[in-house]
């Protein structure tokens, strides 16, 4: 085989779209996952992630190779937890009064008990940091506290790891408002995880 | 070199945890973050904060087996 001949079979050789059960295996619970985050319940995260799923199944042979499903996926989940929320706000609209969702609740942390989170040392990355069931869902319940608006932001910068402008383009928001929105939620969830961190030995436990 | 009040130093908290500190007031900001144990520990815990709950995306939890069984039954449908 020639030089040319082998690029142009390498070319060719494009991965097969991947199946309705790799997608399944490999991404349906982090679609749940996110849903639910934004959402802040089962049901509702559940209907999404269906939604979402069944979107993908019927796309799946537009995709070869899976290098632009993990994003396009994201950006689907996201568009559809925010379309759920609105269907929801206007049904709420009409049946109760709503609170203000743009008010941060100031309420007091959880009082630290038994789960204890460590404090990452200065160099880990998050991909050092083990989290055992239970701080998971502290952390989880510290999220579910943050308003709509506060959290969508919060949950796609600080768990997703999504870039300012690309949320402010998600989200249909100003870049300076993601970045205060940002500012203030990361505030509210230091002071909501802060008391459950161990004590900080380099700097004396200096936390509030 | 002025140095920073914990207001200003306050002001700079999104840069400081997105690494975007403009280089003319990163000395400034290492030195008071090294002299102020208040806004030390804000920072610290701050970061600790955002290292641990993206901590949240190192593995997603299995879906539990009912709601798995409902979704493949709904995308099967």
């Amino acid at each position: 085989m020639s030089p040319a001949d082998e690029v142009t079979t390498t070319a060719l050789a494009l991965p097969p779209p991947p199946t309705a059960e790799e997608v399944f295996r490999d991404y349906a619970p982090r679609i749940y996952h996110l849903a639910r985050r934004m959402l802040g319940n089962d049901a509702d995260a559940e209907d999404v992630t269906g939604d979402v799923l069944m979107q993908v199944v019927r796309k799946l042979h537009t995709f070869r190779g899976d290098a632009a499903l993990p994003t396009w996926l994201h950006r689907v989940t996201v568009n559809a937890a925010l379309a759920h929320r609105e269907k929801r706000a206007s049904r709420a609209k009409h049946e109760t009064a709503v609170g203000d969702e743009n008010v941060l609740d100031s309420g007091p942390a959880d009082p630290p008990g038994a789960v204890r989170l460590n404090r990452p040392k200065v160099k880990d990355t998050p991909a050092d940091v083990v989290l055992a069931q239970e701080q998971r869902k502290l952390i989880e319940a510290a999220i579910a506290r943050l308003p709509g608006p506060f959290r969508d932001v919060y949950v796609l910068a600080d768990v997703e790891g999504t870039a300012n402008p690309d949320i402010a383009e998600m989200l249909g928001l100003s870049l300076s408002a993601v970045k205060s929105r940002l500012h203030r939620a990361r505030l509210r969830m230091r002071e909501l995880l802060a008391p459950h961190f161990e004590p900080d030995t380099a700097t004396g436990g200096n936390d509030r | 070199m002025t140095p920073l009040t914990c207001e200003e130093l306050n002001a700079l908290l999104e840069d400081i945890l997105n690494d975007e500190v403009e280089l003319h007031v990163r000395a400034e900001v290492e030195i008071h973050l090294s002299r102020c144990p208040h806004c030390g520990g804000l920072v610290a815990s701050c970061r600790a904060t955002i290292t641990i709950t993206r901590a949240l995306s190192n593995a997603a939890p299995p879906l539990p087996a009912d709601l798995e069984a409902r979704l493949r039954k709904r995308c099967a449908g």
